[in-house]
């Protein structure tokens, strides 16, 4: 056995002393290109941990991007309100609408801000201040000759909140107000608006200490054309003397302020 | 620790054309010239080599490791080899150029030029040996010698049972040795 073996083992290295010839190198790199183009063809294959996993996955990924879009959609209208437009928007909030008490039960916006002057009543030098950025802000936001009265500002579009006259009295209620200081013609109420005027106004409820004294010197927000509805309301209440305190303290706020000839009688004392 | 054939093989099943590359470079010489060797011809050898590359890729998908990567690589460069003799009738080429002789000779023989002579004429008559081998005992001794499969991989590879393999790689051996010793 051993001869036979070692015989075998002088054949084997008489072969391997011949050329050990190879393959040729266009050959190599042909066949090694396909078998990339192979692998290359099909996708990897998946791991199965992940196929089975694959499904509620995707879901769970889908649901937990539904939520956060939601949740960022419902967040920002509050938060990507910066500076003035901010400000004017949370002044407008109270006078338009109710928001729900503490107790669950639905306040008027108006009388809570009202309360809330009674309770910190500005000075008077704080009125006038803000009464000047009254003005400037009617200015800035009236529209320019030949611009259409029906364009309103973007933010209230998007948001579909109703701007007060406070504000932007000129662009939302032009025909109450003159559209520029300079002209001086004086503004007529129309029936419609007037009704609108009461309507706006929360006095269905009794009108408490509090805000006998606050309509007396009103709020800073408060328009005029309000301030004055609510003069004649007191008036046709027959609370002259409250009525009397708030011309009085109208025409201290707005001296200039062309009083309508329909109003004229409803507001003076009868 | 090397990685084995069919571990590489698996990976690239998986997609990883780097393995398949690894797998090639360990097995392209062999097959080479157990294809070049035994159809004895450089341009067939060529192409069966290729093809026979060809199959393993496109069976990659079908692989299971039941058995060594070299048995399955060899059963398909057999399966070709057979399909060609059966196609061509038996040609006694020389395998090598007559320009171009066996180079490799021992390092003691370089130094001297007539112990040279004498180990190229060795080699040249042993190739000729080795290429009067009748087509099974050919591929019988080259499987032994290019593949490293043992006697029952060689049954496997050629479709015959163990005790022909050996039977086959014995009369291969005594005639090569035979035609050493008659030198």
């Amino acid at each position: 056995m051993a001869p036979e073996r070692d015989e075998e083992i002088a054949l084997s290295r008489r072969y391997r002393e011949i050329d050990r010839v190879e393959p040729a190198g266009a050959i190599d790199e042909a066949i090694l290109a396909a078998a990339k183009r192979a692998v290359g063809e099909r996708p990897r294959s998946v791991r199965p941990g992940w196929r089975v996993w694959r499904v509620p996955v995707s879901l769970a990924a889908v649901l937990v991007l539904s939520v956060l879009v939601t949740t960022q959609l419902r967040e920002r209208p509050e938060s990507e309100l910066t500076g003035e437009s901010a400000e004017l928007l949370k002044k407008q909030e109270p006078v338009i609408g109710h928001v729900p008490s503490s107790t669950g039960v639905s306040e008027p916006r108006e009388s809570r801000a009202v309360s809330e002057i009674a309770a910190n009543p500005p000075s008077s030098e704080d009125l006038r201040e803000r009464g000047r950025r009254a003005a400037a802000t009617r200015a800035d936001s009236a529209p320019r000759a030949g611009e259409p009265f029906a364009e309103k500002p973007a933010r209230e579009v998007a948001t579909g909140v109703v701007a007060s006259t406070a504000e932007v009295p000129s662009a939302a209620a032009p025909a109450l107000l003159p559209a520029s200081p300079g002209n001086s013609a004086p503004v007529t109420l129309a029936p419609s608006a007037k009704r609108d005027f009461a309507r706006a106004a929360p006095i269905s409820e009794p009108v408490s200490t509090a805000d006998q004294a606050t309509l007396s010197e009103a709020s800073p927000r408060e328009t005029p054309e309000r301030w004055l509805a609510r003069i004649v309301q007191l008036r046709d209440e027959g609370r002259s003397k409250e009525a009397d305190e708030g011309l009085r303290q109208f025409r201290k706020r707005y001296p200039d302020y062309p009083i309508p000839e329909n109003l004229r009688e409803k507001l003076l004392p009868r | 620790m090397e990685v084995s054939d069919e571990q590489l093989m698996l990976a690239y099943r998986s997609g990883d054309a780097g393995a398949f590359e690894t797998l090639y470079a360990r097995h392209r010489g062999g097959l080479y010239r157990f294809v070049l060797r035994s159809v004895k011809e450089r341009g067939s050898a060529e192409e069966l080599f290729q093809d026979t590359w060809m199959r393993v890729i496109d069976a990659r998908a079908r692989y299971a490791p039941q058995a060594r990567f070299a048995t399955w690589l060899y059963t398909i460069a057999h399966n070709r080899l057979v399909d060609h003799w059966r196609k061509k009738a038996p040609v006694t080429v020389s395998l090598d150029d007559p320009d171009d002789p066996p180079e490799n000779v021992s390092a003691g023989a370089a130094s001297d030029p007539a112990r040279q002579a004498q180990a190229r004429q060795d080699l040249t008559r042993f190739l000729a040996a080795l290429e009067a081998l009748p087509d099974a005992q050919r591929a019988a001794f080259l499987l032994r010698e290019e593949a490293g499969l043992s006697l029952a991989e060689i049954a496997q590879v050629t479709g015959i049972d163990e005790e022909a393999a050996k039977s086959r790689l014995r009369y291969a051996m005594a005639k090569l040795r035979e035609a050493m010793d008659g030198a």
